[in-house]
């Protein structure tokens, strides 16, 4: 596991207004090098547009967005993908139309070759090389040639948290990646998260509780676009707000 | 295991098959056909620069005669007032066509879809309005005829006509092949794979760190630039230039021959070219039957075909076509 310690994000302020509604109140967060957070709360809580402002997605009505140190709020989408936030969708997000080696080619050689004029002399051996690695980790090597969006489902979501691992980020967002999972999908996506976090700082959207139970040592709780409670497993069982919110009691 | 280069000798064997069968074609075909293939060959030059935007990057624009045009004035203009060789006009033509879709890129690509289409025709109609404004110039309509201001291309030792059919048809075609085989190292080359993932998704490709409005103009640029340089060897061939070229019919014509042949496919425009060429000739020369075999090709095609000619071999046969 990558050292816990120093803050590697912060949202101060953090709001989104859509028209009327205000999706994300406020919002003040902190998340630390190597942790695996999860973050739960009911639908329509606010997890996907607070993490669609990180990922540079959607655009913050308001407050601000440090990454390393470093105000990120103005910054633009991919830019913020180039210096390691990742984000994979909560609906599953690929290139249905190519075969999966390409999918996998483009999110490696976007690492290779850097945002700007180094895309013109990729090196094609190399990206070769570690395309392979990549589908050998997410076991679709034998799939390569397949057109991606012919995959069952469960593989499509595997594809989907290959692109963004082979994009090695220094902080991964994954959105609900168990949705529609069948229970061995579950685990295998459960195993690669573990492995990834090895290397990694990782957000973790989730509803599935056994899941987050069983991968993060802090939870965010959110509602209503607050947060409304953060803490280790047994601190967020033991909350009484939590329980009314989220768990219905 | 999947091979990264998989097809790229069969793609490669057949373009330049596609090259060397125009080459051939000249010393059988009798000269009327020979006319026809050359005009082809020009005109096929515009249609691959389009595919780039349509076909590989999944941008549709009503606006390519601008560029088209900006080409053709610029190698007519400055053969007729200011007497350059055609081997300097041609690249003055194509420089100014690579500022001019760049420029015209930058302001287009900050709208999408069909604000997209409206925008790129409006500005060519400015500069199809413009050509008539100053037609004491241009010829305006009518145009001019470069024939008796085209100096002879010098290579080394001799020099050649290009009022010559033998030299159009071969100039046309250096033209083409370059263009072509261009398209063929784009669709393969890094810069082609984003083009394509920007057309299959680009909200993907854009949380994959692809700055997609710098890939946008990139291809954009490249497009109009072919597009200009077609427009140039058509000035310099067929020794003419006038309005009509510039007119929404020739924004048009290239979405109909990229369509026909198959988006998104290096072969695609070619065919498409050459049949419709062909068919206009078939229904002969009558302007109003002229538009609506052109409609009628462009309905069929929307709601029957839409992959095109080449796009269909290909899904259905020929997997590695590029
Ligand atoms: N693009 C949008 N336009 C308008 N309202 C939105 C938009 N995206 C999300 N919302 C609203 O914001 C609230 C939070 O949504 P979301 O962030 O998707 O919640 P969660 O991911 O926690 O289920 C919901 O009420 C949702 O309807
Ligand atoms: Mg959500």
């Amino acid at each position: 596991m990558a050292s816990v310690g120093n803050v590697i994000l912060e949202t101060r302020a953090l709001t989104k207004r859509f028209g009327g509604l205000e999706a994300i109140r406020s919002v003040d967060f902190k998340l630390e090098r190597g942790e695996l957070r999860a973050i739960i709360g009911p639908n329509g809580a606010g997890k996907t547009t607070f993490v669609s402002m990180i990922s540079g997605r959607i655009r913050p009505s308001s407050g601000r967005i440090f990454f390393e140190g470093r105000d990120i709020t103005k910054m633009k989408a991919h830019d913020r993908a180039g210096m390691g936030i990742v984000y994979t969708f909560q609906i599953i997000n690929i290139f249905r139309n190519l075969p999966v080696y390409e999918n996998v080619s483009l999110a490696v050689q976007r690492r290779l070759a850097g945002g700007g004029a180094g895309i013109f002399r990729v090196d094609e051996e190399e990206l070769h090389r570690e395309v392979d690695a990549i589908l050998e980790r997410i076991g679709l090597r034998d799939v390569a040639e397949q057109e991606a969006g012919s995959l069952p489902y469960g593989h499509q979501r595997l594809l989907d948290i290959g692109l963004a691992l082979a994009l090695n980020p220094k902080l991964l967002i994954l959105d609900e990646p168990t949705q529609g999972l069948a229970i061995n999908e579950i685990d295998e996506v459960m195993r690669m998260i573990r492995e990834l976090h090895r290397e990694r700082t990782i957000m973790l959207i989730e509803h599935n509780m056994q899941v987050v139970l069983e991968l993060a040592k802090k939870i965010t709780v959110m509602d209503k676009g607050t947060i409304i409670a953060e803490g280790t497993p047994e601190e967020i069982e033991g909350n009484i707000e939590v329980q009314k919110v989220y768990l219905g009691l | 295991m999947y091979v990264a280069n998989k097809g790229l000798g069969k793609a490669l064997a057949l373009h330049i098959g596609v090259i060397a069968g125009f080459f051939i074609l000249q010393f059988i075909v009798p000269p009327f056909h020979a006319a026809m293939l050359t005009r082809i060959m020009v005109l096929a030059t515009y249609a691959i620069g389009y595919n780039i935007l349509l076909g590989y990057t999944g941008l549709m624009s009503l606006g390519h005669a601008m560029f088209f045009a900006t080409g053709l004035y610029a190698a007519g203009l400055s053969v007729i007032y200011y007497g350059l060789p055609p081997l300097e006009a041609l690249p003055l033509a194509i420089l100014l066509s690579a500022v001019m879709s760049a420029t015209m890129g930058a302001i287009t690509l900050r709208t999408s879809g069909v604000f997209f289409l409206i925008v790129t025709m409006i500005f060519s109609q400015v500069f199809f309005l413009t050509t008539l404004y100053f037609n004491m110039i241009t010829g305006g309509e009518e145009g001019l005829v470069l024939t008796r201001y085209l100096k002879p291309i010098s290579l080394g030792l001799f020099s050649v006509e290009l009022t010559d059919s033998v030299v159009k048809y071969n100039f046309a075609l250096i033209i083409f092949s370059i263009a072509f085989l261009f398209s063929l190292w784009l669709t393969r080359s890094p810069v082609g794979r984003v083009l394509i993932a920007i057309r299959e998704n680009d909200e993907r490709a854009e949380m994959l760190g692809y700055n997609i409005y710098k890939y946008k103009l990139l291809a954009f640029t490249m497009s109009g630039t072919i597009s200009g340089m077609a427009g140039a060897a058509y000035a310099l061939v067929f020794a003419y230039i006038g309005s009509a070229l510039a007119s929404i019919l020739y924004s048009i014509n290239p979405l109909l021959w990229t369509l026909l042949g198959g988006a998104g496919t290096t072969i695609g425009p070619i065919i498409g070219t050459g049949l419709m060429i062909y068919i206009i000739d078939f229904t002969s020369g009558i302007t109003s039957s002229y538009l609506i075999v052109v409609g009628i090709t462009l309905m069929l095609l929307v709601l029957a075909f839409p992959p095109g000619i080449v796009g269909a071999i290909k899904r259905r046969w020929i997997r590695w076509l590029p």
